[in-house]
């Protein structure tokens, strides 16, 4: 077999392949007399060109957005102030609803009471001073003065926790229009490189 | 020299391949197809003409190769329809007859699918126009070939394209056409009993 005249008819011819195309040849493509009925137009086609770079804004976008808004509806920063804060928060409740009710807050360390035993008392003696809220079922009777002191700081709690909430919000909502001047802009660099280089 | 002789002189560029390295090349390098698949976007329809009459005869070898003769002249058509309304989701113009081989054996797919749903007839039946007896024999014998072979071989044998051409217009690599070609020959010659005896 001639395998350069197989390949691009070059040298001396096969007889039998020269054979099989004079057979075959028969059947080759005849163009019809008419001509292809063609639509008017071509349809126009949606491309998307799917960019790495537009991508990876879209992304960085994504992120930023999704941080904002994490940021504006946390409550607050960290979860030990958020604690402390609500225990807080609470006991002022609990002693203004007590107040309120004409039940004494207990002043000072609570006594402890007839049924404690001595493991409970070493129990409370080794536990941290921190802010827990004890329920008080037992009714007390709060001096005038004292009254009045306690719902001044209730007050100022109150005010300093609102303070606290709109300084937070007024960052979150700084942190967010931050996060958007970047993803806008770095929209628009992806969009003028892929005006200056269409091909990609 | 016939018209698809002259069409195929004219497109082949030796030392070129089509895909991905046509979009490298800068504008002014745009082989011809290229340059009609440009005018075609256009809107000129007389450049879609002129592909339709270069890119015909790989088209027909290609159906030729998956379906009955007398089905093919109408899915050639078929063909060229579907691409001039998809020209515009071609990314790369050099691309052209990569993209166009594979709409045809899609179609080819199709084409056997639909059979298969409707009612199956008779390849005598589907074949509108008497044939040499003898080209149509050689011709199952082909497309009773492996498919890697027989695409090959019809564009050699039937549609006349030499190996270079073919490769230049379906978008394989010359090796795995060469390789196509002799091993398709082979085996082509073994069912014809010609295979030499060692």
């Amino acid at each position: 077999m001639n395998e350069d005249y197989l390949w691009d008819k070059s040298g001396d011819a096969d007889p039998e392949i020269e054979r099989l195309e004079n057979t075959l040849g028969r059947l080759r493509f005849k163009r019809p007399v008419e001509p292809l009925p063609l639509p008017l137009t071509p349809r126009r086609a949606f491309h998307f060109n799917f960019s790495p770079a537009l991508a990876a804004a879209a992304a960085v976008l994504l992120l930023l957005l999704a941080g904002g808004l994490w940021l504006g509806l946390r409550p607050s920063h960290s979860t030990g102030e958020k604690n402390v804060a609500t225990t807080n928060t609470a006991h002022e409740e609990k002693r203004n609803e007590t107040i309120v009710s004409g039940a004494r807050p207990p002043i000072g360390p609570e006594p402890p009471t007839k049924a404690q035993k001595p493991e409970d008392k070493k129990l409370t003696a080794s536990l941290p001073a921190s802010p827990v809220v004890v329920p008080d079922k037992t009714p007390r009777h709060y001096p005038q003065r004292q009254l009045m002191a306690s719902q001044r700081r209730a007050n100022v709690s109150i005010n300093s926790r609102q303070e606290q909430l709109a300084s937070e919000g007024a960052h979150a909502k700084a942190q967010l229009i931050l996060a958007l001047h970047i993803a806008s802009d770095k929209l628009n660099t992806v969009q003028k490189k892929i005006q200056l280089d269409p091909g990609t | 020299m016939s018209e698809t002789e002259a069409a195929t002189k004219l497109l082949f560029i030796p030392g070129r391949r089509g895909g991905a390295s046509a979009a490298a090349q800068p504008a002014l390098e745009l082989s011809p197809e290229a340059l009609l698949v440009e005018a075609v976007r256009r809107g000129d329809r007389e450049s879609f003409g002129q592909l339709y009459d270069l890119y015909a005869p790989m088209v027909h070898g290609i159906l030729l190769a998956r379906v009955p003769w007398g089905e093919v002249d109408d899915l050639v058509q078929d063909v060229f329809l579907v691409a001039f309304k998809k020209l515009e989701n071609l990314r790369e113009a050099g691309a052209f007859g990569g993209w166009l081989a594979m709409i045809a054996r899609n179609r080819a797919m199709d084409f056997h699918r639909r059979k298969r749903e409707t009612e199956e007839l008779p390849e005598t039946l589907a074949q509108k126009v008497s044939v040499d007896r003898e080209a149509t024999e050689a011709l199952e014998l082909i497309r009773a070939l492996p498919e890697a072979y027989r695409e090959t071989l019809v564009l050699r044998l039937v549609e006349g394209m030499t190996g270079p051409e073919i490769a230049e217009r379906t978008g394989l690599t010359p090796a795995s056409v060469r390789v196509n070609l002799h091993r398709g020959m082979k085996l082509l010659r073994g069912k014809l009993g010609l295979e030499k005896q060692p």
